[in-house]
């Protein structure tokens, strides 16, 4: 056999990165994803310009508006982070800072997340 | 004959045979992409381009190998630049994403907070920067329609990418100025 991977490692089909076609593969759902989400938020900033704080309270606890807010927060930033990721794996070419951009792009899409899901939620429920 | 490998990489934004330079000099990067990766190759008439096949020391390889020139050599091309505008304007968005966790969590907070960012978003400054990020998101979003086009194996050819990359710039604008102007009159 002149080829020397393994079975095992072609069936797994994950490469020398070990994650395969995963990040490509989430970035392109999550664009899917993104494109009518996006369109709903754009569409909902439109209706809330230059509403009151009671109008725009109670549009963002609407049980639709919410979860649907809810899916643009999160299919945008998965998408973002993937993205961002390429950027600092293309630009940040030394080991120790590109590991250190990595962590930092995942706990700013956290921070960030977290943020807009509890402020979400807690407009649903009213506080 | 002999054959040489050519260490080239795909240029981003560029899916056809890349390019001519500024200076009107065509490099080995005229040809297909599909031939470059085993290239029998000619002296070229400057030198820097092309190496022959047959009797090459190694020397004479190192010497002629091409070299690719440096960025400011290429005029920019529409599909250049609607490619670095999609990793800017993706940029951008990332970090304009902190601009909706405030408002979400002033609004969710009290109503001081919430006229402070409606106040905020509501100055010039704060229009403006609105402004580019409706234009950033519109055109980040086309030009990620257009990579899903890609994906599909479809409108990968010269024309019809140029073609794209115009078609997402005047779009994209013309729904910002869209949205603006509905966002200011109809309601
Ligand atoms: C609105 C719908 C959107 C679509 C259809 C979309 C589509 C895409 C696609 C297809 C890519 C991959 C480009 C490539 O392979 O080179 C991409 C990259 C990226 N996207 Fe989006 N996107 C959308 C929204 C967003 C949003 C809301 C954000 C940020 C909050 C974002 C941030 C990014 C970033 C940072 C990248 C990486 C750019 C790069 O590698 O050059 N995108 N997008
Ligand atoms: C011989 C010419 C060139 C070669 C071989 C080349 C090669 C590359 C490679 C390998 C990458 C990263 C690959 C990737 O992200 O998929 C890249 C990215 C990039 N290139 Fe080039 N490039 C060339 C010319 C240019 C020119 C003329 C410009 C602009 C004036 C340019 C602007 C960029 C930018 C901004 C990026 C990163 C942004 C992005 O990936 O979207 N390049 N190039």
């Amino acid at each position: 056999m002149s080829d020397m991977r393994t079975p095992l490692k072609k069936v797994r089909g994950l490469g020398s990165a070990h994650e395969g076609t995963d990040h490509f593969w989430r970035q392109r759902l999550t664009s899917v994803a993104n494109i009518p989400l996006l369109l709903f938020f754009i569409g909902l900033i439109v209706y809330l310009h230059g509403a009151s704080f009671a109008e725009t309270r109670a549009a963002l606890s609407h049980p639709l508006i919410a979860l649907v807010l809810l899916m643009v927060i999160i299919s945008g930033l998965v998408h973002m982070r993937l993205g961002m990721q390429v950027i600092i794996e293309d630009y940040v070419t030394s080991e120790g800072k590109k590991i250190a951009c990595l962590m930092l792009n995942t706990f700013f899409t956290l921070v960030v997340g977290v943020a807009c899901v509890f402020a979400i939620i807690k407009l649903s429920f009213g506080g | 004959m002999g054959l040489l490998l050519v260490p080239i990489r795909r240029m981003r934004g560029v899916n056809g045979p890349l390019t001519q330079c500024k200076n009107g000099t065509k490099t080995l990067l005229n040809l297909p992409l599909s031939s470059l990766s085993a290239l029998p190759v000619n002296q070229g008439s400057n030198g820097a381009a092309l190496i022959i096949g047959d009797a090459m020391s190694k020397t004479n390889l190192h010497a002629n190998r091409p070299l690719s020139p440096h960025l400011q050599i290429y005029k920019l091309i529409p599909t250049m630049v609607m490619s670095i505008v999609h990793r800017i304007t993706g940029g951008a968005l990332y970090f304009g994403t902190l601009l909706v966790a405030w408002w979400l969590i002033a609004t969710a907070t009290s109503e001081a907070q919430f006229n402070f960012v409606s106040w905020v978003l509501g100055s010039w400054i704060g229009l403006l920067v609105l402004l580019g990020y409706t234009w950033a998101l519109l055109h980040h979003m086309i030009g990620g329609i257009r990579h899903l086009i890609w994906d599909t194996g479809r409108g990968l050819d010269k024309h019809t990418t140029t073609k794209m990359a115009w078609a997402s710039l005047v779009l994209s604008i013309a729904l910002t100025v869209l949205i603006w102007v509905a966002a200011f009159t109809i309601l």
